[in-house]
């Protein structure tokens, strides 16, 4: 049988195994915040794609990453917040189009996993964010601390007001 | 950063962690193969040539210069295929700039 010739711009086998690995290692992570701070399964797969597609790109410019999960993460930040806002304008516009009735929230220990999802999305993205990267992401305040610029107090404050905020919006939504 | 959370913060986490979207098992397969397609990202970094042609040729705006003048002044920063670019554009190339001789395929061996 003819071997088939090489695609131009495929990565060859050890760039595939090095993707392969980091994906293994990184992507239920990464989908999984992605997942939360954007509210949306399509666009979450789509978004770890994009991650890992960049990461790709790079090729040669990885051995320069000192931290992968960190590289990961900041990418996987940036296309979450660009989709993010993207479906908040395409909400806001689909909210004019058809103004729907929601069923009411109901409380997550009942069991409802869709109020507790209508009051993360009404978070602010910072606090989401750092949510998102504590419970999905796995990671540490240290961590979230040098993904977000700030100090690890910070991120730790941050996460305590998110979930402060998130519980009083799933008691003002009521069982 | 240590304090432990009140129980009501602690409980509303755990269910935050229960409702923890797991990876698509199909994702994986599609995934890799995009990503195994994508191409090198250009370097997008501005040569040290371009940005000395930059400043020559504001110089040139600036000191009245004539724009070949200003660019015969800042080839030498150019990398070498650059150089030769601006070379070709200013004046007669230097050997090493010109484009090689096509070799006469008709006497190769099938």
């Amino acid at each position: 049988m003819a071997k088939a010739p090489a695609r131009r711009g495929a990565l060859g086998p050890q760039g595939a195994a090095a993707l392969a690995a980091a994906y293994d290692t990184w992507a239920p992570q990464l989908f999984a915040t992605a997942r939360r701070l954007i509210g949306d399964t399509a666009d979450a797969e789509e978004c770890v794609q994009e991650v890992f597609v960049k990461f790709a790109e790079r090729r040669g410019g990885l051995a320069s990453v000192d931290d992968l999960g960190a590289y990961l993460f900041t990418s996987l930040r940036h296309r979450a917040a660009a989709r993010s806002r993207q479906g908040q304008r395409q909400s806001a516009l689909h909210l004019r189009a058809a103004p729907a009735a929601e069923p009411a929230a109901t409380h997550p220990d009942r069991g409802d996993a869709r109020g507790l999802e209508r009051a993360l999305q009404r978070l602010p993205l910072e606090q989401r964010e750092v949510l998102a990267l504590k419970i999905d992401g796995e990671l540490t305040f240290a961590e979230i601390a040098v993904l977000l610029g700030v100090s690890p107090n910070t991120a730790a404050s941050r996460y305590r007001y998110a979930l402060a905020r998130l519980k009083a919006a799933l008691e003002e939504d009521g069982p | 950063m240590s304090t432990p959370l009140p129980p009501d913060l602690a409980q509303l986490e755990r269910a935050l962690e229960a409702a923890r979207a797991p990876l698509p098992p199909d994702l994986r397969a599609r995934v890799l193969a995009v990503a195994a397609d994508a191409r090198p990202a250009p370097d997008r970094r501005l040569s040290t040539g371009w940005f000395a042609a930059g400043v020559a040729v504001a110089a040139a705006v600036f000191l009245n210069l004539s724009t070949s003048a200003a660019l015969a002044l800042a080839e030498p920063a150019f990398d070498a295929p650059d150089r030769c670019a601006v070379a070709r554009a200013l004046h007669e190339p230097p050997e090493h700039c010109l484009e090689p001789s096509r070799p006469d395929l008709s006497q190769e061996k099938p």
